[in-house]
């Protein structure tokens, strides 16, 4: 996926706002379709919804199966495995699943007339012992490694100056890398924005499809760099924002999310 | 700690402080002043597929206990300090708990990418546990140390009271009466009483006695201390090398039940090592010691490792790295005595002096000496009669260098009446002959050099009989022997080439070869003088080739014995697996939370030293027979129309050799003129090639040997009567090694690597050079980008009639870390390119900067990736010895190429004098820039 950068700088401000809603509003859209809610309400059937689903093959199964009320049996099996999260974030030994913890979080609350009681106990207690926060904000701190050589009018291979120096066409390879060990599920489910900043304005991207995951959590970016982070010449600071959830387009509104990790800033110089 | 009570000098070594000098409160505390006292294939990872690293169990390293034996346990004193290091990612936690409660007090420091704890457990600890997160713990039992038996401590008093026929006296009657750990004390500090004393054979007695003893009551700690102790009296006072080797191999026995004992093991091999001249390994000890040490946080340790390091890298003529050395050295501060202050005063004069010596500019090292005599001299914070001794040799040294024979007088004059140690005694001797050449009394200086060989032989003084055959030789040729002088100094070159494969490959030996060159500067010149122009250049050719030649001979000759011919490609395979391994492994490493990746990218760096050690190992290994020089016939003569120009130095300047193959003309160029040529081109044509301008006028090519700075001078460039040398013939510079024999039918495949390097000219250029090869009818392969990573390129350089890389160089900090940067981090180095299996590419372009950079002070210019090639079979390579702007070298590239397909042979010398003629008309190379395109040969 190419990532589309959307100004957030102080021209057309109204504009690019409507514009950041628009786009939060499209990534709900794409992560859980508002039909399904009234499934999960007992307004209609499972079936009904899932006919009418349009999307890839295989989606509309994959959602009834996910919106679908849950049966006792399942209930149970979910407060076992949600127990078994709780008492892995204790331990320490391996790190917390983030997405499978949100995803269980929701299918409960989905699924709430069934197994109210069973889930409201488990949740408190989560809440209590752990809570949905202290695992979402155990995300390790992120750092940026620029790997691979700048653009340079010599051959020595040797850095330009304090900033790396790219081209607009110049291949990158950048690797985010967790301070500890990220589990699989949440590596794979890991959101990442960038922010670029300029003297005049800062610009925002969302690199979920474009970067490419390790399953203990390294994230790399790599390709042209005007595929990847369409920018114009110039200096620019770039900070990269990680978390389990969708990361505001805002870069003062990540920095205030307990949830998002940001890494520190690195200053990058891009000529034609 | 109780390690061994002398220490090793530094430089002319300052010798070790002798026994007794200094007093301590107890016997082992006198033992711990003393110590160590020396002076002187695509490595693409899946990032979906990659497991997450499986770091062992803690495995710390420790030092610190009074008395240690296997368990771990260990015996400490009421105040003793723990310092343990633990390979845990400085940014991870490592709890450290002591009969279950966390410790208090640890100091924690980051160091080598783990972390360095220091901590005082309480007095009666019992269990000391380390634990850092998924790893194994390590625990080791605490237990207070043995208090001295009273009676010995009475004898040590004693001794610290000056009365030490006493303390013997007193130690024969109390020895009887004490058993198990107390009498294998007491046989120790008997040992230690007779080393204080110089009785060195009653205390190598007393410690074979003590060893046995220690070992068997469990204290492998001092059991340890007496071996090294026993090690450093024979390889250091008594040059003794077998007894010293004795003593370290029963050492070698405790260190897989005393792991700490691993620490100091490494300088007293390295002591040992040097003394015996075999350089390589020494160099690997020290530097191995200093950086177990730096872990540690032993200062003492790192100084004397430090410091021996930088005597070293000075004897063998790497003296930014020696300089590096003693910085680091110096940088321990005040953490170690005075006295070893002075000392290093002492070893940082002699580096100077070693650099001064080979007619290296160096600061007066007069100021460093006379600051180490006021430590260590009478009177003196420091003093220590025996250093003294050591800085006033020098003294004598440094006035005998500037020809100053008052002063020199003077200095040995200081040293009447003194009794020497037998280095700094083989020292004075050598300064007496120079004395005496300086005051042209040629028989006593002949003397003085025949009783010094004598003994420098004797006791291993490999150095030593170098500079002895070079006085002989002078001494003769002042009496008018010159027949028997220029065998001194053939002799001199022989010790040379014996020594040199005693260097490891990426040890220097290249600078070693041209810092050493007096021999055959000597030898030059007489030669020269009495006539004889073939010798004089025979003999500047085979010391200016000597490196080369040697690793060409180990990497590349043929051997006839199947098992040498199995080792060498056995070695080879084994490199070059272990660095697409090591370049996989890399790649895996970005994958990794980062503090599992830095950790895993520092083992790996490791990795990578062991490999190019290991095959430094296997090519030694190699060296069955004695090494054959090679000989005057053996050497290259000119092609028909060719004129070989030689610059080599002579005693006073330098000779310039003009030879076509029929007449062989010399001109003696003086220091000065060469020296005041440097100022620019015109300089330097009037004074090179002005002189032998007639025999120039008559070549077709030029093929030069040049020397020291001359290296460095852009021929091409140089101005000679109405146009640049380079517009007149094709020119290349050579290695100088012997003709290969001729060879099959050139190959007709070439290859281009152009990869990922974000310069906006290689792949155009890459995309033209193609174009170019295949209408030379080559079979053209190209790795291009992304797909040019260091294994698939190394895999594609045997049997290629040509190579062309286009992107970054690096010359790195060493010649040998010189390589081609391949994408994906990966790379093509020297040592890659030394061990190719096979035959490498005929001939080479290296369009990256410094490819082909020469070091003025090592022989034939060093070692560079140009270099390599060569060594490794290329017949020409093109290089450059600057940084390389992309455009221009893009242009002349270019040119190269339109020149070269329109040549009736791959002659890239004819190539380059028309792609260099293209940038002068084009008004491309006014800077002179494309003046650093050479072309090398063999």
């Amino acid at each position: 996926m190419i990532a589309l950068f959307r100004c957030i700088g102080s021209t057309g401000m109204a504009d690019t706002l409507l514009d950041q809603l628009g786009a939060l509003e499209r990534e709900d859209q794409e992560a859980s379709p508002r039909a399904w809610e009234e499934v999960v309400a007992g307004a209609r059937a499972v079936d009904d919804v899932a006919a009418a689903h349009e999307g890839p093959p295989g989606e509309a199964e994959r959602l009834a199966a996910l919106f679908a009320p849950m049966s006792d049996a399942d209930a149970e099996r979910l407060v076992e495995r949600l127990a078994g999260v709780v008492k892995q974030s204790h331990a320490r030994e391996t790190p917390p699943s983030l997405s499978q913890a949100r995803a269980r979080r929701r299918g409960l609350w989905i699924g709430g007339g069934v197994t109210l009681a069973a889930a409201a106990a488990v949740l408190l207690w989560i809440r209590f012992a752990a809570g949905p926060s202290a695992l979402e904000t155990s995300l390790p701190g992120y750092q940026l490694a620029i790997r691979g050589p700048e653009v340079s009018v010599v051959r020595s291979g040797e850095p330009s100056g304090p900033a790396p120096r790219f081209s607009t066409g110049s291949r990158i390879h950048w690797v985010l890398s967790p301070d500890e060990p990220v589990n699989h599920e949440l590596s794979a489910a890991l959101h990442v924005r960038v922010w670029a900043s300029s003297d005049d304005e800062t610009r925002t991207a969302l690199l979920d499809e474009a970067v490419r995951r390790s399953p203990t959590g390294a994230l790399a970016l790599r390709g042209i760099l005007r595929e990847l982070l369409p920018l114009p010449p110039g200096r620019w600071t770039l900070r990269f924002g990680l978390g389990a959830s969708p990361i505001p387009a805002a870069l003062e509104e990540a920095r205030g999310d307990p949830q998002v990790q940001l890494t520190s800033a690195q200053v990058v110089e891009i000529v034609e | 700690m109780i390690a061994a009570p002398k220490r090793r000098c530094l430089g002319l070594p300052s010798e070790l402080r002798r026994p007794g000098a200094r007093r301590g409160r107890a016997w082992r505390a006198v033992a711990a002043l003393l110590i160590l006292c020396s002076c002187g294939q695509d490595p693409e990872v899946s990032f979906e597929d990659t497991p997450t690293a499986e770091p062992g169990p803690l495995d710390p390293l420790y030092s610190g206990c009074a008395a240690a034996q296997p368990g771990p346990r260990c015996a400490l004193g009421p105040e003793d300090a723990l310092r343990v290091w633990v390979d845990v990612h400085p940014e991870r936690p490592v709890t450290v708990t002591i009969d279950g409660a966390p410790a208090s007090g640890v100091e924690r420091d980051a160091v080598a990418g783990g972390q360095r704890l220091v901590f005082t457990p309480p007095a009666g600890a019992r269990w000391l546990e380390l634990r850092a997160p998924a790893r194994a713990p390590f625990v080791m039992e605490l237990r207070p140390a043995a208090p001295l038996d009273p009676a010995l401590v009475e004898v040590d008093e004693l001794d610290l009271d000056g009365d030490r026929r006493g303390a013997l006296a007193r130690l024969d009657a109390v020895t009887p009466g004490l058993s198990g750990a107390a009498r294998a004390d007491a046989l120790r500090l008997r040992g230690d009483l007779y080393f204080r004393s110089e009785d060195n054979e009653r205390a190598l007695a007393a410690y074979a006695q003590a060893m046995d003893a220690l070992v068997a009551v469990g204290q492998l700690r001092a059991a340890s201390d007496v071996a090294l102790t026993a090690s450093f009296l024979c390889s250091e006072v008594l040059l003794d090398l077998e007894r010293a080797a004795g003593w370290l191999t029963r050492h070698e026995a405790l260190l897989e039940r005393l792991p700490e004992a691993r620490l100091r093991h490494s300088y007293y091999r390295g002591l040992l090592g040097e003394r015996r001249g075999d350089l390589r390994a020494a160099l690997v000890d020290y530097q191995e010691h200093a950086a177990l040490a730096e872990k540690l946080g032993l200062w003492t340790d790192v100084f004397a490792a430090r410091s021996a390091e930088a005597v070293l890298l000075a004897r063998i003529g790497r003296e930014a790295d020696s300089a590096a050395a003693l910085e680091r050295a110096r940088a321990v501060g005040d953490a170690v005595p005075l006295e070893m202050h002075g000392k290093l005063l002492n070893n940082t004069a002699w580096a100077r002096l070693l650099a001064l010596e080979s007619g290296r500019p160096a600061a007066d090292p007069r100021p460093l000496l006379d600051e180490a005599l006021a430590l260590l001299g009478p009177g003196g914070p420091a003093e220590d009669p025996a250093s003294a001794g050591h800085v006033l040799v020098n003294l004598a040294h440094a006035a005998v260098l500037r020809g100053d024979v008052d002063g020199a007088r003077e200095a040995l004059a200081a040293l009447a009446g003194r009794t020497l140690d037998l280095r700094p005694g083989l020292w004075r001797e050598l300064i007496v002959g120079r004395l005496a050449l300086l005051e042209r009394r040629f028989a006593d200086a002949l003397a003085a050099f025949e009783r010094l060989d004598l003994r420098a032989a004797e006791s291993g003084g490999w150095d030593l009989a170098w500079h002895a055959a070079i006085g002989r030789g002078q001494a003769l040729e002042g009496s008018g022997r010159p027949r028997e002088a220029l065998d001194a100094y053939a002799e001199a070159e022989s010790w040379l080439d014996e020594q040199l494969s005693r260097i490891a490959l990426e040890g220097g030996r290249e600078r070693f070869s041209g810092t050493h060159d007096l021999g055959a500067r000597h030898a030059t010149t007489l030669l020269v003088a009495r006539g004889d122009l073939t010798g004089a250049l025979c003999v500047a050719r085979r010391a200016r080739l000597r490196a080369h030649e040697r690793l060409a001979r180990e990497a590349r000759h043929r051997l006839d014995d199947p098992a040498a011919r199995s080792r060498r490609e056995r070695a080879f395979d084994r490199l070059a697996r272990g660095r697409a391994a090591i370049e996989a492994e890399f790649e895996r490493s970005w994958t990794l939370p980062r503090r599992d990746g830095e950790r895993l990218r520092a083992t790996l760096a490791a990795r990578g030293d062991a490999l190019r050690r290991e095959l430094d190992a296997a090519l030694a290994d190699l060296e069955l027979a004695p090494y054959a020089a090679v000989t005057c016939d053996a050497l290259a003569r000119p092609e028909p129309g060719e004129l070989l120009l030689a610059y080599a130095p002579s005693v006073t300047g330098w000779f310039v050799f003009a030879d076509d193959g029929v007449t062989l003309q010399v001109t003696a160029l003086s220091e000065r003129v060469v020296r005041d040529a440097s100022a620019g081109l015109e300089g330097w044509g009037a004074a090179l090639l002005d002189p032998v301008a007639d025999a120039i006028a008559s070549a077709q090519r030029l093929r030069i040997l040049a020397a020291g700075p001359l290296l460095e001078v852009p021929f091409a460039e140089l101005p000679l009567g109405d146009a640049r040398l380079g517009a007149r013939v094709p020119i290349v510079h050579a290695l100088d090694l012997p003709a290969l024999a001729q060879a099959d039918e050139a190959p007709a495949s070439a290859l281009v690597l152009a990869p990922t390097s974000n310069l906006a000219h290689a792949a155009e250029e890459a995309e033209d050079v193609a174009a170019a090869l295949s209408a030379l009818d080559l079979d053209v392969d190209a790795l291009l980008g992304e797909e040019a990573v260091g294994v698939a390129a190394r895999e594609r350089l045997i049997g290629l009639g040509l190579l062309h890389f286009a992107g970054h160089a690096r010359a790195g900090a060493g010649p040998w870390e010189a390589a081609l940067e391949m994408s994906g981090e990966t790379s093509i180095t020297v040592a890659d390119i030394i061990a190719l299996p096979g035959p490498a590419p005929r001939h080479v372009v290296l369009s990256g900067c410094e490819t082909g950079l020469v070091d003025p002070a090592a022989s034939g210019g060093g070692m560079s990736l140009a270099h390599a090639f060569l060594v490794a079979g290329a017949r020409s390579v093109l290089a450059t010895d600057a940084v390389v702007d992309d455009a221009r070298a893009r242009a002349v590239i270019a040119s190269l190429y339109a020149a070269l397909v329109e040549l009736p042979e791959l002659d890239l010398a004819a190539a380059l004098q028309a792609a260099q003629a293209r940038a002068h008309a084009d008004g491309d190379c006014d800077d002179g820039l494309c003046g650093s395109f050479r072309v090398w040969v063999r």
